[in-house]
């Protein structure tokens, strides 16, 4: 039996139905916009800048490095061991390479397909691919190139300023809500890879690793770690800070081996009395022992712990005083609750209210931290709520004095035994003078720093210790003030290990 | 009116079916990507995770699974079972050893002429993949041949036009091919060094850190605990098979390679042309 019903009912129906799925679709589109605008900001944080280049002066020269490959193997198909999927071998070729020398040919750095290999072609090695990432190319710090251009660009130079922008690739709020100078060199990339990155194969130096560096009675620096490049300075009003520089990354990986060697005269061969020796000698526990032992850094901590029961009966002799009085209003203030209808017999009664709802305010204002309670003899207690705040605040600012610490490489990569170029740029960027400047950095164990390299504009004291990587500790003592938009400049040479 | 409404379905849908697309080709980028960004187990690290996956493979109580003793291709091949773009990637190698040492890799069962002496051999060899090569002119052993393998278990991750600058360093000492030509075997487990960890050594690319222990220990666990493995090589066969049935297996399956004629470039800035250095006046 069919039911029917008025035109006017099925078309409302219908109407309501398509209006229905019309905005079932639309909320179904807008919740994928919602979700993808907050996916984003979360790619771009993962996937970083991808355009990192210091310079493109020598890029055509890089770019022309001559990598001759050719693929070889033969056509057959095997299972590897170990392997499920059988390596399609590619058949032999007959490289037709030219005889020069300069042949910009390379080849793929990785083949989503083997079998895409073909014979008789040359392949390239990541090119235009991963174009959009670092050019590892010198940049001239020798012969006023460009990081020379960009350190000595002025010493009000910040990241708005032309000469900074070109080696600050990183312009980042500074402690003091200015733009510091970023990282410039090679900063150790976010991406410098499309295929990824691996931060054993980069050597880093500069910045503040934790623990923090801190500034202690003198001109001494705590806190300062291997790979840290701090300053200490004192402002006009007194106050010393502490301030990093930005972080340097070399691509310069080390590779070793371990070498094992087994067979009947295996004893003898492997277990010798030197090869234990070269295994402890890099620990270098004995360094660090006695050095712990020996210095005062634990002293002022058993002062403080000393102090402390001392404070405390310091405080207890004062604090009886004030306390006299405020038994007595507690039990007065007991003896009143306890008087009341409600607690005495559960019964409420009219006369009792007003002192029933000062408890009750009372125990509104303890149960919230940090309410101001006024008590007036007498007087209802008034709290003040949580909504009321300071409407202004007017900070009255003093001149004060910052300092930028700005260091550069002048490679992207070093192989072992290659020779690398920092340089510091320092500058005063504050509105006052700054003096007690001391600037240290702590080199990895992987740098060597090459004696009587360091050269600075400025009169400084300059002194190295061993730090706790076996490698040297630099240190430079400014004596003299650093005027506001003053700099200084320092340079020095490492060798990667 | 009545088609109204289902037009107006039929065009909603197909923009619904697309979003949903884009979302979720959307979020296999995103996880893609993550995975890509930290290929070695992410940023600097204390110890390995070649063996482990984990971000800190050295982790005491860690139970490894492979060892340098496995059958070859056994660890790559696990390798390549895990995250990464390891799978097909050349990775450059460059053999290096005593004196006039000369090396050369296989093309179908046939060694090829050995590079001239003192001229480091290159190669892209594929990850996962185990390479038969043959050593010859031996300081103090002229006229002896040995036949090692090298097995590729991981990779590097250079930037830009860096691959070939910095290949694996494959240095054999005179040791290694003395105590291989004397019927033992020689184990050697390369690594990329931890930075935080490294020795304060002076090296160069001819001449790493080696680190010698005694049979009861694992080079692959000990190169773990020092930074990532990369490679291992085992010296110790000294003639090919003889029957022709047997080279597939000698050479493990004729993997694929490639050949890097490149001498390595220096970019310094002294092997820059003068012209070019010129380009950058001196600050005054």
């Amino acid at each position: 039996m069919t039911r029917c019903l008025p035109v006017d009912t099925m078309r409302n129906l219908m109407t309501r139905r398509s209006n229905l799925i019309v905005t079932r679709n639309r909320c179904i589109v807008w919740i994928c916009i919602v979700w993808i605008v907050g996916l984003v900001p979360i790619v771009g944080c993962a996937t970083g800048p991808k355009t990192i280049r210091l310079s493109n002066a020598f890029a055509p020269a890089a770019n022309a490095a001559v990598d001759r490959t050719e693929v070889v193997g033969n056509g057959n198909s095997y299972n590897l061991p170990g392997q499920t999927a059988p390596v399609t071998a590619t058949p032999v070729i007959s490289a037709q390479i030219p005889s020069q020398n300069v042949i910009p040919v390379t080849y793929e750095e990785r083949f989503s397909d083997q079998s895409a290999v073909q014979p008789g072609t040359s392949v390239r090695v990541g090119d235009e691919a991963f174009g959009d990432t670092i050019t590892a190319t010198p940049v001239g710090l020798r012969h006023g190139g460009p990081l020379r251009q960009m350190l000595a660009g002025g010493p009000n130079g910040s990241c708005q300023t032309p000469g900074c922008n070109q080696g600050c690739l990183n312009c980042a709020p500074g402690a003091f809500g200015d733009q510091a100078c970023g990282p410039a060199g090679m900063m150790l990339p976010m991406i410098p890879n499309p295929q990824g990155i691996d931060g054993n194969e980069f050597l880093c130096n500069g910045g503040d690793q934790l623990p923090k560096a801190r500034a202690r009675v003198g001109d001494q620096i705590v806190g300062v770690e291997v790979e840290d490049t701090v300053a200490r300075y004192t402002t006009v009003r007194g106050e010393t800070h502490v301030t990093p520089s930005n972080r340097v990354c070399v691509y310069a990986p080390r590779f070793g081996s371990v070498r094992r060697v087994t067979g009947a005269d295996i004893g003898e061969l492997a277990v010798g009395p030197h090869k234990m020796l070269h295994r402890d000698t890099p620990i270098g526990v004995d360094y660090d022992e006695p050095g712990l032992a020996v210095t005062g850094r634990d002293l002022p901590i058993r002062n403080d712990l000393i102090r402390g029961p001392d404070a405390m009966r310091a405080r207890d002799r004062g604090v009886p005083v004030e306390n006299v009085l405020q038994p007595q209003m507690a039990e007065d203030v007991l003896a009143l609750l306890a008087n009341l209808s409600i607690m005495n017999r559960g019964i409420l009664i009219k006369d009792d209210l007003p002192i029933i709802v000062i408890g009750d305010q009372a125990a509104t204002i303890w149960s919230v931290d940090q309410e101001v309670v006024v008590a007036v003899a007498g007087e209802v207690a008034a709290a003040v709520t949580r909504d009321q705040t300071a409407r202004e605040l007017v900070v009255y600012e003093l001149p004060n004095g910052r300092l930028r610490i700005c260091k550069v490489a002048d490679r992207g990569d070093a192989l072992p035994g290659e020779i690398v170029t920092f340089m510091l740029r320092v500058d005063n960027v504050g509105d006052s003078p700054l003096s007690e400047i001391v600037l240290t950095d702590s080199l990895s164990a992987r740098l060597q720093y090459v004696p009587e390299s360091q050269k600075n504009t400025v009169d400084a004291e300059f002194s190295t210790s061993v730090n706790d990587d076996n490698s040297l500790r630099m240190t430079w003592k400014f004596p003299h003030e650093l005027k506001v938009g003053e700099g200084t400049t320092i340079e020095f040479k490492c060798k990667v290990r | 009116m009545r088609f109204n409404g289902n037009a107006a379905t039929f065009r909603s849908l197909p923009l619904a079916r697309l979003t949903f697309a884009l979302c979720a080709l959307v979020t296999i980028v995103h996880s893609t990507d993550v995975s890509a960004q930290f290929p070695g187990g992410g940023l600097p690290r204390p110890g390995g995770s070649a063996l482990s996956g984990a971000p800190s493979g050295a982790a005491a109580g860690l139970h490894r699974i492979h060892s340098a003793d496995s059958l070859p291709g056994e660890v790559g091949g696990a390798r390549l079972q895990r995250w990464g773009a390891v799978a097909g990637y050349y990775q450059p190698v460059a053999f290096r050893g005593p004196g006039s040492t000369a090396f050369s890799l296989g093309i179908d069962g046939v060694f090829q002429p050995p590079m001239p002496s003192r001229t480091p051999l290159h190669a892209g060899l594929l990850v996962g993949g185990v390479y038969r090569f043959r050593v010859t002119s031996i300081p103090g052993f002229e006229g002896e041949e040995l036949f090692p393998t090298i097995e590729v278990i991981d990779r590097t991750y250079p930037p830009h036009h860096l691959a070939v600058r910095h290949p694996i360093p494959i240095n054999l000492e005179l040791d290694d091919l003395r105590d291989a030509l004397s019927g033992r075997m020689v184990t050697r487990v390369i690594y990329l060094e931890d930075p935080s960890s490294a020795v304060p050594l002076d090296t160069t690319p001819e001449s790493g850190i080696t680190l010698d222990i005694p049979p009861y220990q694992d080079p692959l666990h000990v190169a773990d605990t020092l930074g990532k493995p990369v490679a291992i090589i085992r010296i110790g066969s000294v003639t090919p098979p003889t029957h022709q049935s047997l080279m597939p297996q000698f050479f493990f399956g004729y993997p694929p390679w490639v050949r890097i004629d490149t001498p390595v470039q220096d970019v310094s800035f002294d092997n820059i042309p003068t012209d070019q250095q010129s380009e950058f006046p001196a600050v005054p």
